[in-house]
This record gives structure tokens, C-alpha cells and sequence, in this order.
């Protein structure tokens, strides 16, 4: 009697733990496949977010780049319209500011790839204060090359102007009086070396027949006829 | 009738001269035979003296003579000639000829000389006026090249261009 009910009981209790075995496979397996969505998901989203800051750093680098050549430009502009550099120091200024820009790009993309490796948006927050930080200086800069341009500028071509206007009035005297040498020399000097080459050189048959030419001229001019 | 002169005429001077001794031998004529005579022999040039005898044989009226002779000689055009220098007689006598040739008879030459003109000649006839001399063309040659030469060099350079 005693071992029919130890052998009921004894089965039960297998019984009992072969259910909750199969249950804790079942929810072993549950979580297993539950694991295994999740670390899919993570790894969708890790690539997702590594595809955001790519896209944001190349998006950065886009705006960077955008900022400097607009700043560049407008720093040629502002070279090129100014007189007061001739082409060559306009040249060299550009290829200046070319190498400069280009080194700023460099560094600038150099350091939103270090900064795109923590997060987006920790990028996009990055890239808003460089933007932020970046826009006013270089308007700022823009500015003072600008007003310094213009102030030498101006300061130049006064100083120059007035220089001129000293230079061009002495200039002018001094070509009255070379000018009336001139004229005295080319009216005087070379006519009267022409006449004592010429005249002196001339036989009385070669200045016999330029009359006789000049008869003729005159005929033609129907001055005589 | 007056061919003989009017032929060795060939400048004012010879026309001058010419006139001087006409009106000489016609105020001879005025005093008396002598006066004349003497100064028809030993006063005027034998060449004059020549054509004046020659004429005188077919014309009796010596005074009409004489008069015509001086309103012939004094109708003589002048035609002025500005030359760089002295011609020799050949000289004279070929441009002389070409402008006989060219313009006609009844012309004398009025020579000036202007050692300045180097070469060529300028000539002043009935109002008309030519300066065909080197010197012209040498003043506008060398005028065109200052004066193309002047605008260039005294062109100022706006102050604006600085």
C-alpha cells in the first residue's frame, strides 16, 4: 500500500517537474527568440544610426565646406575688387586663401569624423555649434578683411592721389618746357642738320632739278598754268 | 617787234635794269643829240644798244618807240620764285624755259633766295601761293611726328585709374 502511493506520489512529482521542465524549455526558447529579434534590432539599429552619421557627417561636411568657400569667395571678391592689389598680390592672396580654406576643410572634416563617432545627436548638436560658432566669426572676419581692405584702401589712393597730384603736376611742367625742347629739336635742330647735310650736299644739277619737280607739283596743284 | 628784248628777259632784275636804261636813253632823247647819243654808246649795254639801233631803223619815232618799249617791258608778269640757293646761268635759263614752255610767254622771274629751304622751291603766282621746298616737308613730316608723338606722351592718366 505504502509503495503504490510512494509510486503515485513519486510520479506525480516527476510528472511535475517534466512540465516545468518542458515549460522552462518552452520559456527558455521564448527569450531565446526574443534575444535573438532584439540583437537583430540592435543590429538594425546600429546600422541605421552609423548610416544617420554618415549621412549627418558627410551632411557637416557639406555645410563646412559651404561656409569656407562662401567665406573664400567673398574674401576674392573683396581682393578682387580692391584696386589697390595688383593682379599679381591678387593671385598670390588668392592662392593664399585657397591653401588656407583647403587646410580649414581638412582639419574641419578631420574633426567631425573624431566627433561623428559618439552620436548623432551629439553631431547634429556639433555641427549646429560650429555652424553657430563658425557663421558669426566668419561673417566677423569677413568684415574686418573687408574694412581693412577698404580702409587701406582708401587711405592708399588718397595717399597716391595726392602724390599723383603733385607727381603729374611737375610731371606736366616738366613736359611743357621737354616738350618746347622737343619741338625746338625736332623743328630746329634736325631741320637744320637735314639742311647742312642735305643743302651742303646737294650739286647745283640736283637742286636745279628739284625746282624743275616742284614746277611741275606746282602745275599739277594747277597753281601755274 | 620787241622779241629781242623780251627774250633775254628773264628776271625782274633784267626787267629792271632793261627799264632803268630805256627811261635813261629816253630822258637823253628830252635834253638833246648829243645826250642821247652819248648815252645810246657808252651808257647802256651793247646787246640793248644792238636791238634798240636795229628796231630804230624801221621805226623813225624814236620817243613812241621807247614808250612802247617801256609798256611792253612793264606788262612782263612776274612770277615769284623762292630758292634755296643761287642758280647758275644754265640754271636760270632751264627753269626760265620750262616755265615759258609750261605757263607762256611775257614772264619774268623774281627770284629771292632762302639758303632755309633747303631743297625745292616756292612759288607765288597771280595770287596763288605753293611751298613745294624741303623745308615745308620736313616741317610736316617732323609736325605730324611730334604732333602723333605729343598726345601720346603728354596723355595724362586719369587719377580714377589708381
Amino acid at each position: 500500500m505504502v509503495d503504490t502511493a510512494l509510486f503515485y506520489l513519486t510520479s506525480f512529482i516527476a510528472a511535475s517537474l517534466g512540465l516545468i521542465l518542458i515549460g522552462v524549455i518552452i520559456f527558455y526558447l521564448r527569450l531565446v527568440k526574443k534575444f535573438l529579434l532584439l540583437k537583430e534590432s540592435e543590429v538594425n539599429l546600429r546600422k541605421e544610426l552609423n548610416e544617420k552619421i554618415e549621412a549627418r557627417i558627410a551632411e557637416a561636411d557639406q555645410e563646412s565646406k559651404k561656409i569656407l568657400q562662401s567665406a573664400y569667395d567673398k574674401s576674392k571678391e573683396i581682393i578682387s575688387s580692391s584696386q589697390l592689389f595688383d593682379k599679381q598680390e591678387q593671385d598670390k592672396i588668392s592662392d593664399m586663401l585657397a591653401r588656407v580654406t583647403n587646410e580649414e576643410i581638412r582639419q574641419y572634416s578631420s574633426v567631425l569624423q573624431k566627433v561623428g563617432k559618439v552620436s548623432v545627436d551629439e553631431l547634429s548638436g556639433v555641427v549646429a555649434d560650429i555652424k553657430k560658432e563658425v557663421t558669426p566669426n566668419l561673417g566677423k572676419i569677413e568684415g574686418m578683411i573687408e574694412a581693412e581692405i577698404k580702409g587701406a584702401s582708401i587711405e592708399t589712393k588718397r595717399a597716391i592721389q595726392s602724390a599723383y597730384t603733385i607727381v603729374e603736376k611737375e610731371l606736366a611742367d616738366y613736359k611743357k618746357e621737354m616738350f618746347a625742347e622737343v619741338d625746338k629739336l625736332v623743328l630746329g635742330v634736325v631741320k637744320e642738320l637735314s639742311h647742312k647735310i642735305l643743302g651742303k650736299t646737294l650739286t647745283n644739277k640736283e637742286q636745279e632739278d628739284l625746282i624743275i619737280d616742284a614746277l611741275k607739283e606746282a602745275k599739277e596743284e594747277h597753281i601755274i598754268n | 617787234m620787241f622779241a629781242d628784248f623780251t627774250d633775254k628777259i628773264k628776271t625782274t632784275e633784267d626787267k629792271q635794269l632793261l627799264m632803268d636804261e630805256i627811261n635813261l636813253v629816253l630822258k637823253s632823247l628830252y635834253q638833246n643829240t648829243d645826250m642821247y647819243n652819248n648815252v645810246l654808246q657808252s651808257t647802256i649795254r651793247a646787246w640793248v644798244r644792238a636791238a634798240i639801233t636795229q628796231d630804230l631803223e624801221v621805226t623813225p619815232d624814236k620817243e613812241k618807240y621807247f614808250k612802247s618799249l617801256l609798256t611792253e617791258l612793264a606788262k612782263l608778269e612776274e612770277f615769284d620764285i623762292v630758292i634755296p640757293m643761287d642758280l647758275s646761268q644754265s640754271g636760270l635759263e632751264r627753269i626760265f624755259y620750262w616755265v615759258k614752255d609750261n605757263i607762256g610767254a611775257g614772264i619774268v622771274l623774281d627770284i629771292k633766295i632762302d639758303s632755309k629751304l633747303i631743297g625745292g622751291a616756292i612759288f607765288m603766282y597771280r595770287g596763288k601761293y605753293i611751298d613745294l621746298s624741303m623745308k615745308k616737308k620736313f616741317e610736316e613730316l617732323f609736325g605730324s611726328v611730334y604732333s602723333n608723338l605729343q598726345p601720346k606722351t603728354a596723355q595724362s592718366v586719369p587719377a580714377s585709374n589708381i
